[in-house]
């Protein structure tokens, strides 16, 4: 399974350096920005339970990470 | 995570049912949402548009800490060729408790500081581990090398939960001892030895990090102290650095 995962973020990689060479995305400029509003979700969780900014919320706020996939 | 006062959620474009065995197989406790569609993913404005056929919808993978009043605090994406961040060091950054707690330990002739860079790692992440010694007023430790003396050195006890690299230490400064009118390496001001290690991806510490244990390093701390006139006894101090394994093992 291991393996397997590292072979695609292997060919992930390949892919992604030979699509950055043509042209390269600024990461940086994507989405909102330090100091900008963030905008509201409403998506289910798999603990079963649906999350907004609110409810995802802890005393101080929220951490939101995008990722790209569980599956491969 | 939760402990530092942010809760933490992260978003793919995974069905639920994919999100729920992941989370099993990885004994993930915060939630994983399923932004199946990529609705949020597009609204956010970080959809990887160059991604096509099954990868079609996942985002560009970063970070955001968002305050309680719903502005974004900090962000942090992962750059085409730049190693990943961990999303704790952004976390870290913003919590003011970013570097592992100093302890420090009284030797017979000089004062140990004994830090790690951080208080939260994820696996696969290198971090630093510092000593810091000040040697008392007048005295001075061996640099490594320092041939006739012992010289100071850091020794990590091996572990499979990481790698550890080479310690780093600073140049030292040379010392002419009077009654014997030689000249010698010493350190005889705060000095700091650096050593990094990188956390094991086993199955023993992914099971580990799932649970948010915490990893303690130990070594020992060896060194010679000398002042004017006289050379001190060889001593050697235990020290330990602490850090909390991260959960956070999502890419």
């Amino acid at each position: 399974m291991m393996k397997r995962l590292l072979l695609v973020f292997a060919m992930c990689a390949v892919v992604s350096a030979a699509g950055a060479s043509t042209q390269q995305v600024d990461v940086n400029t994507l989405g909102p920005q330090a100091g900008q509003k963030a905008l509201d979700f409403s998506l289910p969780g798999h603990d079963g339970k649906t999350y907004n900014l609110a409810s995802a919320a802890g005393p101080k706020g929220t951490m939101l990470v995008f990722f790209r996939s569980a599956d491969w | 995570m939760k402990r530092d006062g942010y809760g933490l959620v992260a978003i793919s474009y995974d069905s639920l049912e994919t999100l729920k065995g992941f989370a099993s197989r990885h004994g993930i406790t915060f939630p994983l949402l399923s932004d199946a569609g990529s609705k949020t993913i597009t609204a956010w404005g970080i959809l990887n548009t160059e991604a096509t056929g099954r990868t079609a919808g996942i985002p560009h993978p970063g970070t955001f800490i968002i305050d309680r009043a719903g502005t974004i605090v900090s962000r942090a994406f992962e750059q085409p060729y730049q190693e990943r961040r961990s999303a704790t060091s952004i976390l870290n950054q913003l919590s003011g408790t970013s570097p592992g707690q100093t302890t420090a330990i009284r030797g017979a002739h000089a004062t140990l500081a004994v830090k790690a860079s951080d208080a939260v790692a994820a696996l696969g992440h290198r971090i630093t581990l510092s000593v810091q010694i000040t040697p008392d007023p007048k005295n001075h430790v061996y640099a490594p090398g320092q041939k006739g003396y012992i010289p100071v050195n850091l020794a990590v006890t091996a572990d499979p939960a990481f790698k550890a690299h080479p310690a780093k230490y600073p140049a030292p400064a040379p010392f002419v001892f009077v009654p014997l009118n030689e000249t010698v390496q010493v350190y005889s001001t705060p000095f700091t030895i650096t050593q990094d290690v990188t956390l094991a991806l086993t199955p023993d510490m992914r099971a580990r990090a799932a649970k948010g244990d915490v990893l303690t390093i130990r070594g020992e701390l060896e060194y010679q102290a000398c002042d004017d006139t006289v050379c001190h006894r060889p001593e050697t101090l235990p020290v330990e650095w602490k850090v909390t394994l991260s959960p956070l093992v999502v890419r």
